[in-house]
């Protein structure tokens, strides 16, 4: 290197210097009267300081630098009296040349074998960006979290207030039909069907944007849940609608879970009815497992015989009152699925879809593992 | 009370609710469900504490009802209060009471039972089914139940 070297008289040995000036945080040698004795590259670096320009100046003379750093006086005083040591002593103070800086500090005593000398070991690791980019994400999720509870809020408020016009005029056009349906011309038969129809709608909407919105609402108590005993329930609720369509359901073996008994029973009749439902032209086939996942938790899987999803809508589906197909008779407004969404988020887990041509459409979602137990499995 | 097929007199039922359209509505309904009744109306709690003789200013016009409807949304005062007031007067407390709210409040539900409530139904959303609640009240009080005689 060159001859500023031999001033540096804390690490005047070529192999230690190139140690020192090779670490990428800022460090500091002081002797005894807090007079840098040595600095490293990062160190100028960090601070934007002239290299080699602070040797042999006392610490708080420096008219730039970590001077400006708040309770590094006493810090020091404490580490060259005390023989105290800190590690990630947090600071974060303004500076006017290098802005607003949060540095992580460390410092210990250093003694000189040979003299006896007392020297500080001081290292000033800038982790401004590092704790910005935390906060920011922290600051971020929590609006999130908060404009996610508005809108359920919102949700909630909107179809709870809705259904109050909704029942004056579903009441009253229906009252209107009845009364003077074929009475009227032509025209006025029509305009009724379709407000008639038009409230009807709307209701169904209300109502299901009313149950997606209490997905949870009511402060539902997790717990452990025994799968096969939410599967026994919704299969038993939808034996009607899986006997008219000539459906076979089936099971392997489910785990007991950690999760709201009522939103799963809510995530299993969706997607068994939407397997029902959306069934193709053989009798539904569907078939609902789990298999454990490496986290310790469960991935389930309800596997149907469908006609399958083509990629493109696979990510769609979960969207709020999205449908692939027109409305029709008897088929249900295409909350089903967003509220799967709902219940698997609200317990830590995900739900996608995997479907190749004319292989049906699998929905898999995880589920956390039960926490009473050891283990959620089955022996 | 008779049976509803062999009852002569019509059954005087208080509605007490703010809403004109749901006023007409309860008229329609109970027009549809074919129940024989004479109908007066409440529009705010203290009109209906008014008809119920419960205040001073009382003129006594207002036949005492056999059946009492009450909305709890009421502009004036809450329908529980109207109810608290039905409940304590002895020679009022055995009319039934049944609240006709559109609130599915969950506390609403077990404040109105405390408060002796003798039927709380939500609203239906349309003609149909509040012409099918209509009915079995009318079934339920004035067929099924034995009501003390007046």
């Amino acid at each position: 290197m060159d001859s500023t070297d031999e001033q540096r008289r804390s690490v005047g040995d070529p192999y230690l210097k190139a140690v020192f000036d090779t670490v990428g945080e800022p460090l500091l040698i002081l002797d005894g009267q807090l007079r840098v004795e040595a600095a490293n590259r990062a160190f100028y670096r960090t601070f934007r300081l002239a290299a080699d320009g602070v040797e042999g100046i006392r610490l708080f003379e420096l008219p730039e630098g970590p001077a400006a750093i708040p309770e590094l006086r006493g810090l020091l005083a404490s580490v060259l009296e005390e023989d105290a040591a800190f590690e990630g002593y947090e600071i974060e103070y303004d500076s006017e040349r290098l802005g607003h800086r949060i540095l992580h500090l460390n410092a210990r005593q250093l003694r000189r074998t040979e003299s006896g000398s007392i020297h500080v070991l001081l290292a000033l690791n800038d982790v401004t960006e590092r704790v910005e980019a935390e906060r920011e994400v922290r600051r971020q999720r929590q609006a999130l979290a908060r404009s996610n509870e508005e809108l359920e809020q919102f949700a909630y408020v909107a179809s709870h207030d809705l259904q109050e016009p909704l029942r004056m005029v579903s009441s009253y056009v229906q009252l209107l039909q009845r009364r003077y349906e074929g009475e009227l011309d032509e025209d006025a038969d029509e305009f009724i069907h379709y407000a008639v129809d038009g409230a009807l709608r709307m209701k169904r909407l209300i109502n299901d944007l009313l149950a997606y919105s209490r997905v949870g609402r009511s402060g539902d108590d997790f717990g452990s849940v025994d799968l096969e005993q939410v599967y026994a329930d919704v299969v038993e609720n939808l034996h009607l609608r899986i006997e008219e369509v000539g459906g076979r359901v089936q099971r392997g073996t489910l785990p007991v879970v950690h999760g709201s008994p009522s939103q799963l029973r809510h995530l299993f009749e969706n997607l068994l009815q939407n397997a029902l439902e959306h069934r193709g032209e053989a009798p539904p086939r569907i078939r609902v497992e789990a298999a454990p996942e490496g986290d310790g938790g469960w991935r389930m899987t309800v596997r149907d015989n469908g006609p399958g999803i083509p990629p493109e809508d696979r990510e769609r589906v979960f969207e709020i009152f999205r449908r692939l197909k027109p409305a029709g008779e008897g088929s249900g407004s295409g909350i089903g699925l967003a509220i799967c969404r709902k219940v698997v988020s609200r317990h830590g887990g995900r739900i996608w879809i995997e479907s190749g041509p004319g292989e049906g459409a699998a929905f898999h979602f995880t589920l956390p593992r039960d926490r009473s137990s050891a283990e959620g499995a089955r022996t | 009370m008779s049976a509803s097929s062999g009852r002569v007199q019509p059954i005087e039922i208080l509605l007490v609710e703010d809403n004109p359209g749901d006023v007409r509505l309860t008229r329609e309904a109970l027009g549809e469900a074919k129940v024989h009744n004479r109908l007066s109306v409440a529009a705010t709690g203290r009109e209906a504490l008014e008809h119920l003789g419960l205040t001073p200013q009382t003129t006594d016009e207002g036949a005492r009802p056999d059946l009492v409807l009450l909305d709890l949304n009421l502009p004036d005062m809450s329908g529980h209060d109207v109810l608290i007031r039905i409940k304590e007067a002895p020679e009022l407390q055995e009319i039934p009471v049944v609240i006709l709210t559109s609130s599915e409040a969950e506390e609403d539900v077990a404040r109105s039972y405390r408060e002796h409530a003798n039927a709380y139904v939500t609203k239906p959303v349309d003609l149909d089914g509040l012409a099918r609640i209509v009915r079995s009240i009318d079934g339920f009080w004035f067929s099924v139940v034995r009501l003390p005689k007046r």
